[in-house]
């Protein structure tokens, strides 16, 4: 289930709202278990049980871990972590990317080897990521043991954030599964960042993906090159913030506080910023669990510059099993690199509209890797943007006919709207976001609705 | 109470008002079947079972069911469509607003139709050019779009390409031509001339245009003010109900009642008193008033002009909608005029020319369809040529490369598919010809003229002509219950016992053997199983009686209920697919019957697990005679399956595939084809490589013209499989062709573009 979806809308989340508010505070994990797991089970009945054993597997290795006394037993303590995180990834490896380390493989040694055809079970990466996030902590001792599994289960299963984030780590929900409060407040806070989520994906989002494919796909001039990558680059923004905004929303009216995911990305200027920014549950796990592991900066700056390429290409491969997404990664790796060893002084000293621009180019350009999984597309894409040609009347239209939307886009990915609720918020007229939320709600879900009126084309005859 | 208060009050309870308020009404409204805006039945309450849950297709149905029943499901969908029209992406929709008028988009000409389709009309007019002693005339008239007559051939972002068309095609054309456009561009108020809301000219429009028809060969309508005119409101149009812009002021119908008496009569036979039919008054979509709406074939009588029936001025309109208003003008000029719908009408028409003796054809097409409808190909008048290939599922071609010495004939309809499709797969039964497509068979053979709706080698045949053809020295007939269920126990009986003795009569050495109706499972309130064992009970006896043989199959395929069994059940009335080695082995085994000459056994291989699925002996079968190395089309066709869980596929190889799609081995240079397994679905996949983008370009065009074939096809056969059909894709990357008729043509399309890469 998505929660741009009527279903999600209209009567998973009534009956969740139910439930939760009429039955006793002790009993309101396991009533949010069940549901989060028919959520999961909606799209994908079969990889439920997956995702039962990734639950039961590290919550076992959390009780074994905090079975040992640290100082009397650190050796077993390491060995079951090594193991879990071992059977973790083994687990992501497979269901994830074998096909594509198959292909790889056998491209490189020509042997042919039967590539394996598995469905991606929805939300792995995020879930394994979570569950490794916990025995890591319950080991370093920064999390306390759960001892409960129906507990561990609702923090991992927890729907709001299970199939496209925030990563929340356990030990930032650890108290708030237990002694969490729902208040009006929270409540009313929870809807208007739903509202606003849903308003970002469905409104915004998906109608710059729209406009994305038919300029990235068919094929074309310079120009609509140039905007296909600028409305792609708008599209992912709001799709995946627009999620997390749901999901922290959804957190919220549940009485959870999840961590920020986003902080207006795009007006970053310098790519240093846009990753304190982007996705940055993301990016805070791969620094926490990767990058300090293995030595971070304190080791020099050739053996930095190594443990940055390796967390890139991890970020990379983790958004998905192509090769595109690794040489995405790569491509981030080497301009961090860049940055950190001079461009960023450089930067500094430039005036801001240039460094703002100079983000999002590469932002940009970034996305068209992170768009094309065919390098043949890409290379065409890329000819397309340097040389010029001109665009068919047809092409054109397309670009006219969004560029409102577009340029209502690119207003919301700063930070306009955000200071003027907040002003809204403190003066008389506070109940004026009531209209607004309104509207923004009942536009999409007209937008949803009418997904589903298809007048019958052969009557146009 | 403070104000943060209030409003955090106000939005928790009108927040969950929304939300909870959507179950309820959902749960408490009346719910529509059919949605006349959207001339559609919407989705049918799935019901949940193990397996379509554990394959999330309930879910799936759910989500549709819900969607398609969303309270002010109506109201929201207009919202949208006014939405996209006020941020301005209106340029980009299929609609265009403008003054209170609602267009079409420009017309987009593919060039190889509208070549394809002028050679059509020339071969047609030249073989009536010699017709008769003197010939007869042929016309042809493009009907511009609204958005170009009112509008002009450029406005702002759009260019309406209406006008360049019709020059290409009229230069093109050896017949004669009626270019509307001089008239309709001087006409003073252009609006008057087309509906605000509907694609379709009004009856002023209709009017001009047959008045200029009828002077240009020489007859005359009754002056304007000799018609008493009716205007009737609200009338809601097509570009209406298709735009989603309920805000659009309605139009008003106008009925033009002529002093002349003219009758209409369809191809049902239903006669109605004038050219109006004022039943269709009372719909939202108000132009079907006219002449009924879509007919295959609708003749009208001029009875004051010609009240003998003789008379000489007899015109032939094939053609669109755009002549339901057009013929009831055309009607006032003639002493009668027959209207052909060649989407429904497919037989060549020199019969109709001769029977109702036409002395002029007119072919009137918007510019819109004559250059996207491939069906103007069924325009032939010579019945020596072959008809365009009208396949019915399943590959009846493949019957043909397979059966080629066909010495016993088993005539069948859709619930012979599973046979057929064993004995494909499996070489079974070679020497027997099986036809899985006659519907109403008996009833047609007998009545139909011999030309029913059960075709042979892809053309409507009569099964005397096939029986002779093939040499057939056994005859099976194995009735489905369409006969049964439409002309109900008693009259099914008449018509088996005429159809028999007709046999008898003619093929006099024929062994005839004649199969139980299979059971069913509740179909209809008023047809049930109870029918179908009356009627074979009655057939044994009868078969027996006059010394044929019966093959009684239906016990092995009845439940504990008496009705079909679930584990063979694939819908009400159809077996599996996978029943079909069953079906075979039972055939095999009824010795005492089914005496074949020794000669006609094929060795049954003594399996007794049964069933084994057809399809996975099949997939073996496919696997040892694979020699060609795996390329990237099958992988395209692996990653399609994988997604799709499409599994129920037949690949089409070698020459099957020239027989199949009329596609030969120097178009491609790498190609699969897949139909599905099962006759009762439309399912298709094509995944070709070419040698050059001019090669691949030229294959679109077939796999274009091969949605038409296949949707025609299923039109009448399973409605269901015909949207599925319409909505096929067609697309071609590079030197890729695919072709993808399915649930989700998109979700393979996406995989072949992505998998195809640059098409290089």
């Amino acid at each position: 289930m998505v929660f741009s979806d009527n279903i999600f809308l209209f009567f998973f989340l009534p009956l969740v709202i139910l439930c939760t508010n009429l039955c006793p505070k002790a009993y309101r994990n396991y009533v949010l278990l069940v549901f989060s797991l028919i959520f999961y089970a909606w799209g994908e009945p079969v990889y439920i049980i997956l995702m039962l054993s990734v639950i039961v597997l590290n919550y076992l290795a959390g009780l074994f871990i905090d079975s040992f006394p640290r100082k009397i037993a650190p050796g077993r303590r390491k060995a079951i972590l090594v193991l879990a995180v071992a059977a973790n990834l083994l687990i992501l490896g497979y269901f994830k990317y074998s096909g594509f380390f198959a292909e790889i493989i056998s491209s490189i040694t020509g042997a042919s080897l039967q590539i394996p055809q598995i469905l991606l079970p929805i939300g792995i990466s995020f879930y394994i990521f979570q569950s490794m996030s916990y025995v890591i902590d319950v080991y370093r001792g920064r999390a306390g043991v759960q001892k409960n599994i129906f507990f561990f289960g609702t923090y991992v299963a927890l729907f709001p954030q299970l199939i496209a984030g925030p990563i929340v780590r356990y030990s930032d929900i650890e108290r708030q599964l237990t002694e969490r409060r729902e208040t009006l407040t929270m409540f009313s806070t929870g809807i208007r960042r739903f509202i606003y989520g849903l308003a970002k994906k469905v409104l915004l989002a998906n109608q710059m993906g729209l406009l994305a494919d038919t300029l990235l796909l068919k094929g074309g001039g310079t120009l609509s090159a140039w905007a296909g990558m600028a409305a792609y680059t708008l599209q992912i923004y709001f799709d995946f913030s627009g999620y997390s905004d749901m999901a922290i929303g959804l957190g919220r009216m549940l009485g959870f506080r999840f961590l920020e995911n986003f902080n207006y990305p795009y007006i970053s200027k310098s790519i240093t910023e846009f990753w304190r920014r982007w996705h940055i549950s993301l990016s805070s796990w791969f620094k926490e669990y990767v990058y300090i592991p293995l030595g971070g900066n304190r080791k020099g700056l050739p053996r930095q510059c190594l443990n940055l390429l390796i967390v890139w290409m991890l970020t990379g491969l983790w958004h998905g099993a192509s090769l595109n997404f690794v040489i995405w990664g790569l491509y981030y790796a080497v301009i961090l690199i860049i940055e950190k060893l001079f461009f960023g002084k450089v930067l500094s000293k430039m005036p801001g509209i240039f460094r703002h621009i100079y983000a999002l180019l590469i932002v940009a350009f970034g996305w068209g890797i992170f768009y094309y999984t065919d390098f043949g597309q890409f290379t065409l894409f890329v000819n397309r943007l340097v040389t010029y040609s001109a665009d068919e009347k047809d092409i054109i239209n397309w670009m006219i006919a969004y560029l409102p939307t577009a340029a209502v886009a690119v207003l919301a990915s700063t930070k306009l709207y955000y200071r003027f609720v907040r002003s809204l918020r403190k003066s008389r007229f506070m109940f004026l976001e009531v209209p607004i939320l309104a509207v923004l709600f009942v536009l999409c879900v007209s937008a949803l609705v009418s997904q589903s009126y298809n007048p019958f084309i052969y009557f146009r005859f | 109470m403070n104000m943060k208060k209030i409003t955090n009050i106000l939005i928790c309870v009108l927040f969950l008002a929304a939300v909870f308020a959507v179950p309820v009404m959902f749960a408490v409204l009346p719910q529509k079947d059919f949605s006349e805006l959207e001339k559609r039945y919407l989705a049918k309450k799935p019901e949940a079972d193990m397996q379509s849950i554990t394959d999330g297709s309930y879910m799936e149905e759910l989500g549709e069911y819900i969607a398609d029943h969303f309270p002010a499901r109506n109201f929201f969908a207009g919202l949208n469509s006014y939405y996209d029209l006020w941020s301005g992406r209106q340029l980009t929709k299929d609609y265009i607003s403008e003054d209170g008028r609602l267009y079409a988009k420009p017309v987009v000409a593919d060039a190889e139709t509208v070549s394809r389709n002028v050679k059509t009309v020339n071969r047609f007019a030249d073989s009536l050019s010699t017709y008769g002693e003197n010939g007869i005339p042929v016309d042809l008239m493009l009907v511009p779009s609204s958005g170009y007559v009112i509008l002009g051939e450029d406005h702002g972002r759009l260019t309406f390409t209406d006008g360049e068309i019709m020059d290409t095609v009229y230069a093109g054309v050896k017949t004669g031509t009626v270019d509307l456009r001089d008239a309709f561009n001087a006409y003073p108020d252009k609006g008057e001339l087309y509906y605000r809301t509907d694609h379709h000219w009004t009856s002023r429009g209709a009017y001009l245009a047959a008045s200029l028809m009828a002077r240009k060969e020489g007859h005359e309508l009754p002056p304007e003010g000799s018609y008493n005119k009716e205007s009737i409101e609200p009338f809601f149009g097509s570009e209406y109900s298709g735009s989603g812009l309920w805000l659009t002021e309605p139009d008003a119908i106008e009925l033009w009642h002529s002093e002349n008496k003219i009758n209409a009569v369809n191809e049902t036979g239903a006669k109605n008193d004038g050219v109006f039919y004022r039943n269709r008054l009372e719909e939202l979509d108000k132009y079907t008033v006219f002449l009924d709406g879509n007919h295959a074939k609708v003749t009208l009588r001029n009875i004051s002009k010609d009240p003998s029936g003789e008379g000489e001025d007899n015109l032939l309109v094939i053609r669109d909608s755009f002549s339901n208003s057009l013929g009831c003008f055309l009607a006032d000029a003639y002493d009668k005029v027959v209207l052909i719908d060649l989407r429904y009408y497919k037989l060549p028409l020199t019969q109709i020319i001769d029977d109702e003796r036409i002395s002029e054809v007119l072919i009137e097409y918007s510019c819109e369809n004559f250059v996207s409808d491939s069906n103007i190909s069924f325009l032939q008048a010579d019945e020596k040529e072959p008809v365009k290939k009208n396949y019915m599922a399943p590959p009846q071609e493949l019957t043909d490369a397979f059966f080629n010495d066909a010495k016993a004939f088993y005539f069948g309809d859709s619930v012979v598919g599973p046979l057929y499709n064993y004995c494909v797969s499996h070489s079974k039964l070679k020497e027997t010809y099986i036809s899985s497509n006659a519907m109403y068979m008996y009833y047609t053979a007998l009545y139909g003229g011999g030309k029913g709706q059960f075709l042979f080698k892809g053309q409507p045949a009569d099964i005397r002509d096939v029986l002779r053809e093939t040499g057939s020295e056994i005859f099976i007939g194995a009735l489905g219950c369409n006969d049964l269920a439409t002309y109900d126990v008693y009259q099914s009986e008449q018509t088996v016992t005429e159809f028999l003795n007709m046999l008898r009569a003619e093929f006099p050495d024929l062994t005839i053997f004649m199969q139980s109706v299979m059971p069913i499972k509740n179909v209809q309130a008023d047809f049930n199983e109870a029918e179908v064992d009356e009627f074979n009970a009655w057939l044994k006896d009868h078969v027996e009686e006059y010394g044929y043989c019966y093959i009684e199959l239906d016990k092995y395929f009845k439940g504990s209920m008496g009705t079909l069994a679930n584990k063979y059940m694939y819908n009400e009335t159809h077996i599996k697919n996978e029943a079909g080695d069953l079906w075979y082995k039972e055939l095999m085994n009824i010795e005492n019957y089914f005496n074949f000459p020794e000669k006609y056994y094929v060795e049954y291989d003594g399996e007794t697990d049964l069933p084994v699925s057809v399809l996975e002996e099949a997939q073996l079968l496919q696997e040892a005679e694979k020699q060609r190395d795996r390329t990237i089309l099958d992988n395209i066709y692996d990653e399609i399956r994988n997604r799709t869980g499409n599994a129920d596929m037949l690949e089409i190889k070698d020459a099957l595939i020239s027989d199949y799609f009329g596609i030969e081995p120097g178009e491609y240079k790498d190609a699969r084809f897949y139909v599905a397994g099962n006759n009762l679905k439309a399912d298709e996949i094509w995944i070709v490589e070419t040698s050059n983008e001019e090669a691949a370009e030229s294959l679109l065009g077939k796999a274009r013209e091969r949605i038409g074939i296949k949707a025609e096809t299923y039109k009448v056969y399973l409605p269901e499989e015909y949207e599925i059909a319409i909505r096929g894709t067609v697309l071609r990357n590079g030197r890729f062709v695919g072709l993808f008729i399915s649930k989700d043509p998109k979700q393979m399309s996406d995989v072949f573009v992505s998998m195809t890469g640059t098409g290089q």
